[in-house]
């Protein structure tokens, strides 16, 4: 048997207080006073020892059956007052703050960790680590860190007294713990390796109804749905068909757990009487005993509920951890400052993270300031990768990227963020005001600034005919924006942002005509005076450049103007060829 | 209440092809309840006979040893029911769970294609998975929990009454005490749980755009006030969360500390000693009753858990249930079949969701057999929604759509489907081999005929180049191929289809240049001979067809052939215009160059194209 396939208990603990950050304190002295109540409450019950011994004896006193009493109510007022201190933790709301610490620390990992790793994520997963996980992770802080208290101490200290009352009936106590290690590790093993299974089977489903919805336009047409769909009929039966063979595997270890303190009952019945009938123990001893151990039966039928919270946080806290342990790409020393804008690869190789292959080999070239620079291609020729390394998107394996001279790797994030604008296809825009989206936290920016910014995109019309103008909420407009619009409120923002370097990558690609011209003109505005390098997939839009760049299987193979390249007669040539070529349909 | 216990009814309702398994598995659970304090009543009154006696029970008389295996016995059984409990709700949630994923997976298959869309993916998935996953882990879970806390508190009540009725009553006492401070420390404050509820909402909404925006934020803010509103919303739930916590600390805690089982313990003990001082309570009565005695309330946190289950699980299910009773697309009683192959649009108006704006408003066209009409408009200007009602993705509001004169809500779905192939926009492959994905136009289809439509799709060429050529794995949703090849593989299957009628909604528009000039070759091939109307805004592409229909806001505006409608001047013209002016344009860069504005706004260009 695989051994330790499951996070054990104690890394559990520390990776738990390590995530209550600065509640640490706090957290640590609720687990103590619950410590304390469950141990007060074991003495309870431990005080039916002397309790029976009295209260039956042929001539009971009065007087020790009211101090008996009197001490255990005390122990229960003490239990009671630890409990309901220690429940406060959570009361007061610290599990919020932790929860609250962790989203902010997330956040702030997610600001910086390299866009790279970012954009490796998918937008779900990383949605349900900031919301169902952290919440997850701070459950066991609450009421089932009281509970795991309970179900240790409060058996530890009934068979802690036991041993001097009856060595032999502790020992036969003890017999559940030996018992019950074992029945843990593998019921967390289970859980592990099924659940292995489960999702194995469950993220196929996943996938299967995800292409059966986007494929029903196609499915529908050729009466491939419902029961006809053989794939995903089989994908559903399949979940089922591991639930059911699991069911008996993971289920049996759970019952037999349960049955745990009925057998040492039975253990205790079996081989007490047999020790009072051989007089070798009192009867009132053995008959408290069973009281006492009988107690336990429920608290114990919940270390099922408890073992699941502990897969739970586990999985929870790791999926945090793996994030929070991102490092952020590194500023090198010394520092750098870019003195103007002229950009320069110097044999630029790069892989993407786990991939072999190269997407950019040996790039080199430069692009002098204020010029513009077309980088041309077949998709996934690796243009788009060569501008998100001028922006540090992810380190590069070998050579130099400089702007102004300076390496990049030695300005900082902030230093080199602030001389790049983009404008991607896909535009971005958050759910607040046209303003805000437009200014977004460049509170510098004037109104008269913004104003012009506006008017220069083109966005002054349209935003005067929203309901509230500059400060119409996005949302409340739903998708009243059309393509061109949002994609000039994109252009505005970098209007303001007046950054000396501008990224276009083929901004109006997914533009319909009437929005094109418009956003053209935007972009025009845009791109005046500085240094440009736009990725483009329409070769006329781009013969104007300064220089272009063409580009295949990662490498740059032509480089010249319009007139050299179609001159050259080379890869360049064909693809211009290509484009005009393309005639009216002949029916 | 009147509402909570309708929820509970739409839970059942949605639960019932397994009710089998629930009611087995809830009975169980009430026997296993009834059997573990029947067992503890009978561990008491066995240790009363340890020394000497006899154990009477239903008329027999048990000795020591008969009465010890008589419990283990009674421990077994418990155990045996127990897990035969769990088996059955589990069994029965994994039922459940694929009955409820095999029906909506077909419902969305009748329902108007329209509505998949609209709702997206993301969602439906949810449904489907998460939805239906969580109704499962109630089923599971809670089904032998409720059966089980059902019947304990009032066995022991029974028995607690028969042991002694002083008993029973502190026992109950405790509890009352307990609930009624409570709810005297309950500050229930609905203005406060909605706040808390729906900041909680709102940090969803929070995380999602804070992950979503990032690649815009980290260019576009600078950075000493980033996150902003992503922290504000952290605030904001961090706030309400604290403030009802605040409200809610008090009768929390008491809920807690009553719970536990310790003050109901500790009564029922001080009053069992007092009536065992007195002579009025045995051993045996004493230990029944102190084991007993917690009973009640330790039944009542599992209850809290459920309800919390029940709730989660309630939302789910009434998610489920929108998605299965969603309206189906209505099927002709008496179904035609077109016997030609024009298209007729008559007085078509249409709005999307009972939205008052009209999408459509009073379009009337005729496409003739064996002709290309494009059409062409402003974006918005309900091209697509043309588009979109010929293959029934949502029916008309008003008038007809008519095939060979027939309405098509008049036709089976299947003869609709195998008259007329739509090639969209969204090229979607399956993660199958490239075979495989052209095959499933014809599923009889030789290999000779996937060939010619390959062939004839201009892709040909390029499966072949591949090392597994027709093998090929398209990958998951086609992601090993660019669009322009996912878009030729679309049109192998029209092709491959050979319907009369084929529909065509901005096949070229995210074509890389190379494809485009093998797609416009593909297309060619495949609208030979076929009555088509297509959707283009590459306007020089469809110059030539045989009908232009210009659309603006809804309707319907302009008739005729490029020549015709450049003549009219109107709606078609300005469109020629601006996609000229689009078509010349060059990032105009050089602005200190050019100082008059729009100077591409050229002439020439445009008389070159007409």
């Amino acid at each position: 048997m695989k051994k330790k396939m499951y996070t054990p208990l104690k890394q559990l603990y520390q990776l738990t207080v390590k995530a209550t950050g600065e509640k640490k304190e706090l957290f640590l002295r609720s687990l103590r006073l619950f410590v304390i109540a469950y141990i007060a409450q074991g003495v309870v019950f431990a005080l039916f020892y002397p309790l029976l011994q009295q209260l039956f004896s042929p001539n009971p006193n009065q007087q020790q059956v009211m101090i008996i009493t009197g001490v255990m109510i005390s122990m229960g007022g003490v239990s009671l007052v630890a409990k309901w201190i220690a429940h406060g933790f959570d009361f007061s709301g610290n599990i919020v703050d932790i929860a609250h610490n962790l989203r902010t620390r997330l956040g702030q990992s997610l600001r910086e960790m390299p866009l790279e790793t970012l954009t490796a994520f998918k937008t779900g997963e990383l949605n349900a680590v900031f919301s169902n996980n952290v919440e997850e992770s701070v459950i066991a802080l609450g009421i089932v860190a009281s509970m795991i208290i309970e179900l240790i101490f409060v058996p530890l200290t009934i068979t802690v007294v036991t041993i001097f009352i009856d060595w032999r009936l502790a020992l036969l106590m003890m017999i559940m713990f030996p018992l019950a290690l074992p029945l843990y590790h593998k019921i967390r093993n289970i859980n592990v390796s099924e659940k292995t299974a489960f999702s194995k089977a469950n993220a196929q489903l996943e996938a299967g109804i995800i292409e059966y919805i986007q494929g029903l336009p196609v499915l529908r047409a050729v009466n491939r749905t419902g029961a006809n769909e053989q794939k995903l009929q089989s994908s559903i039966d399949d979940v089922r068909r591991i639930q059911v063979a699991g069911l008996s595997r993971t289920q049996l270890p759970y019952a037999v757990l349960g049955l745990m303190i009925e057998g040492v009952l039975l253990l205790l019945l079996f081989f007490g009487a047999s020790f009072v009938l051989g007089n070798s123990l009192q009867f009132l001893t053995l008959a408290a005993c069973l009281l006492i151990v009988a107690r336990l039966v429920e608290p114990m039928s919940l270390f099922v509920a408890v073992i699941n919270v502990f897969e739970m946080t586990d999985v929870a806290l790791n999926n945090i951890n793996n994030i929070l342990n991102i490092k952020p790409l590194k500023t090198l020393m010394p520092l750098e400052y870019a003195r103007g804008h002229e950009i320069s690869f110097d044999n630029v190789d790069f892989s993407y993270a786990g991939q072999k292959h190269r997407t950019i080999k040996d790039a080199s070239f430069q692009i002098r300031e204020k010029s513009m620079t077309a980088i041309v291609g077949h998709s996934g020729c690796g243009k788009t990768t060569l501008t998100k390394l001028l922006m540090r998107y992810a380190d590069i394996q070998k050579g130099s990227i400089r702007i102004g001279g300076a390496d990049i790797r030695h300005m900082s994030q902030i230093e080199l963020m602030k001389r790049i604008s983009v404008v991607f296809q896909d535009v971005y825009l958050f759910d607040d005001t046209v303003i805000n989206n437009i200014r977004m936290d460049n509170h510098h920016a004037t109104h008269d600034e913004v104003a012009a910014a506006v008017k220069a995109a083109h966005c002054d019309d349209f935003i005067n005919r929203l309901p509230a103008g500059y400060d119409t909420v996005i949302g409340d407009i739903g998708g009243t924006l059309s393509g061109g619009e949002r994609q000039r409120i994109s252009i505005a923002r970098a209007i303001l942002k007046q950054a000396p370097i501008v990224i276009l990558d083929e901004p109006t690609a997914a533009l319909d005509t009437e929005s094109e011209v418009l956003v053209q003109q935007a972009i025009d505005r845009l791109v005046k005076d500085k240094t440009v390098i736009v990725i483009a997939h329409r070769l006329s839009t781009i013969v104007g450049a300064d220089q272009i760049m063409v580009m295949d299987n990662g490498r740059i193979i032509e480089e010249g103007k319009h007139h050299q390249l179609i001159a050259l007669k080379g890869k360049y040539y064909e693809m211009w060829a290509a484009q005009q070529r393309v005639k009216p349909w002949s029916v | 209440m009147a509402k909570s216990k309708q929820n509970k009814k739409g839970l059942w309702a949605i639960t019932k092809p397994v009710n089998k398994y629930i009611t087995g598995s809830m009975l169980l659970a009430m026997l296993q309840g009834v059997l573990m304090i029947l067992g503890i009543v009978l561990l008491a009154n066995i240790i009363g006979i340890i020394l000497e006696g006899e154990l009477q029970l239903l008329g027999l008389s048990l000795n020591f040893r008969q009465s010890f295996w008589l419990f283990t016995a009674v421990i077994i059984i418990t155990f045996i029911i127990r897990y035969y409990s769990f088996i059955f709700s589990h069994l029965g949630a994994f039922k459940l769970e694929t009955i409820l994923r095999k029906n909506l997976t077909s419902r969305l298959a009748e329902v108007p294609l329209g509505y998949v869309i609209t709702t997206g993916t993301g969602s439906l998935k949810k449904v489907i998975l998460d939805d239906i996953k969580s109704l499962h882990i109630f089923v599971a879970d809670s089904i032998p929990m409720i059966g089980k806390s059902a019947i304990t508190p009032i066995i022991s009540l029974i028995i607690m009454f028969a042991i002694d009725w002083r008993i029973a009553l502190v026992a109950i006492g405790v509890l009352i005490l307990g609930v009624i401070l409570m709810y005297s420390a309950t500050k229930d404050d609905a203005e406060h749980r909605q706040k808390y509820e729906q900041s909680q909402a709102g940090i969803n909404k929070a995380v999602i755009e804070f992950v979503q925006a990032m690649p815009v934020v980290r260019i576009f803010d600078d950075g000493s006030t980033s996150s902003k509103r992503y922290n504000a919303a952290l605030e904001r739930y961090k706030h309400y969360t604290k403030t009802w916590i605040n409200l809610t600390a008090i009768p929390g805690k008491i809920a807690l500390i009553i719970l536990s089982p310790l003050p109901t313990l500790l009564a029922v003990t001080g009053v069992s000693i007092l009536l065992v001082l007195s002579n009025q309570l045995s051993l045996s009565g004493f230990i029944a009753a102190v084991m007993i005695s917690t009973g009640l309330a330790e039944v009542l946190m599992p209850l809290m858990w459920f309800n919390k289950a029940l709730k989660k699980a309630h939302a789910s299910a009434v998610r489920i249930h929108e998605t299965n009773e969603l309206p189906v697309l209505a099927k002709p009683k008496v179904a035609k079949v077109p016997s030609s192959y024009d298209i007729t649009f008559k007085n078509v108006s249409f709005s999307y969701n009972n939205n008052h704006i009209q999408a459509l408003k009073n379009v009337n066209f005729t496409v003739s057999e064996k002709t290309t009409a494009a059409l062409v408009g402003p974006s918005g200007a309900g091209k697509s929604t043309v588009a979109r009602l010929i293959p029934r993705f949502w029916d008309v509001t008003e008038g007809a759509i008519c095939l060979g004169g027939v309405d098509i809500r008049d036709m089976d779905t299947n003869i609709l489907m195998d008259t007329v192939s739509f090639v969209f926009q969204e090229a979607f492959l399956f993660n199958d081999t490239l075979a495989a994905n052209i095959r499933i136009a014809k599923m009889n289809a030789a290999d000779d005929e996937i060939i010619k439509a390959a062939k004839a799709a201009q892709i040909h060429d390029f499966i072949m180049g591949l090392p597994d050529g027709y093998e090929t794995m398209a990958g998951d949703r086609g992601v090993n191929l660019s669009g322009g090849q996912k878009q030729r593989i679309t049109i192998a299957r029209a092709m491959l289809r050979d319907t009369p009628v084929i529909v065509l909604d901005e096949a070229t528009a995210f074509a890389d240049p190379e494809n485009e000039e093998e797609i416009v070759k593909a297309l060619a091939n495949l609208m030979r001979d076929k009555t088509v109307i297509v959707i283009a805004h590459k306007l020089a592409t469809i110059k030539d067809v045989d009908q232009i229909i210009a659309f603006e806001k809804g309707e319907a505006k302009e008739f005729g052939t490029h020549d015709e409608l450049l003549a009219l001047g109107g709606t078609y013209a300005s469109l020629w215009r601006n996609y000229t002016l689009a078509q010349n344009w060059n990032v105009h860069h050089k602005g200190v160059q050019d100082e008059k504005e729009n100077v591409y706004t050229s002439e020439a260009a445009l008389s070159t194209y007409c």
